[in-house]
């Protein structure tokens, strides 16, 4: 059984989380996926991110990210609306539909966390919930950081995975 | 709330170099290659010199091998593709790189990626 994450110090968790989202953004990996990026305090940030369609039309969405459990556990992950940055609760323009591949589950309302669940090994959210993933695909701390997060993220937000807006 | 949005940087690279001997045999001329690899886990990038007839699977050695990189240990659910087609990296490891990259993969960059549990 893996471990529940449990919280880590804040001030340590915040330098981490913004030395981790400055590196991404020195790199190539942020501009090449036209991803933007939005400080809401030390340790949450909201990603914008861009999805294709199958007939190659762009939607794009909010992805908010949280430091709580951060690097000893991957970021919190949510897909947010964008008048409060709040997690989307209902199907909506919002809320991608997406032909999930094998590695991802997506979840309005998991019933064994009352909330959002994005549901791969690189979320805080996976490791709250039962699962027996490969060793290889447990995060590590120091190998996985939250552009691994973001870059699996944007995979299923492009095709043959993504299909268009809930509604 | 407060919000301030951060713009990604840019570092463009080149990816092939040719180098001339201008003190040597007039016309001599040595072809470097250069892959570039980054780490989708955690957004690193390391570069990999080479030559024209330096195989696939001596590079993803280095790769591997990489503290810049981190990948750490290898797994057989690793996945290693080319950034501008696409292609998968490991089913040619047996190719030399500038045939790999004329027939598979202009501008030699990879993008490695672990595997993932999920759903």
């Amino acid at each position: 059984m893996l471990a529940r994450p449990t919280p880590v110090d804040g001030e340590v968790a915040a330098v981490t989380f913004k030395s981790h989202l400055d590196e991404l953004w020195a790199s190539d990996l942020a501009m090449d996926n036209g991803w933007g990026r939005f400080t809401l305090d030390p340790i949450h940030a909201v990603i914008t991110m861009w999805a294709v369609r199958p007939d190659g039309s762009r939607d794009h969405y909010f992805v908010r990210l949280g430091a709580e459990y951060y690097d000893q556990w991957p970021p919190t992950v949510c897909f947010v609306e964008p008048q409060q940055w709040q997690p989307v609760t209902n199907a909506s323009r919002w809320w991608p539909q997406i032909a999930c591949p094998e590695w991802l589950g997506l979840h309005l309302n998991h019933p064994s966390i009352s909330r959002q669940l994005v549901c791969f090994s690189f979320t805080a959210e996976y490791y709250m919930v039962d699962h027996n993933p490969i060793e290889a695909a447990v995060w590590k701390p120091g190998v996985h950081t939250l552009a691994g997060t973001l870059t699996r993220l944007q995979e299923a937000l492009k095709p043959p995975h993504y299909q268009k807006p809930s509604i | 709330m407060s919000a301030k949005e951060e713009q990604p940087g840019h570092s463009g690279a080149k990816t092939e170099h040719h180098h001339h001997h201008h003190g040597g045999e007039k016309g001599s001329h040595e072809k470097h290659l250069e892959v570039i690899v980054t780490n989708e886990n955690n957004g690193k990038t390391d570069k990999f010199p080479g030559h024209p007839d330096t195989r696939v699977e001596t590079i993803i050695e280095h790769m591997y091998a990489s503290t810049k990189l981190g990948i750490g240990a290898p797994s057989d659910k690793d996945r290693l593709r080319c950034k501008l087609s696409g292609e998968d990296v490991f089913q040619h490891r047996h190719m030399h790189l500038e045939e790999f990259s004329e027939k598979h993969c202009r501008g030699l960059h990879w993008l490695f990626a672990g595997p993932t549990g999920g759903a």
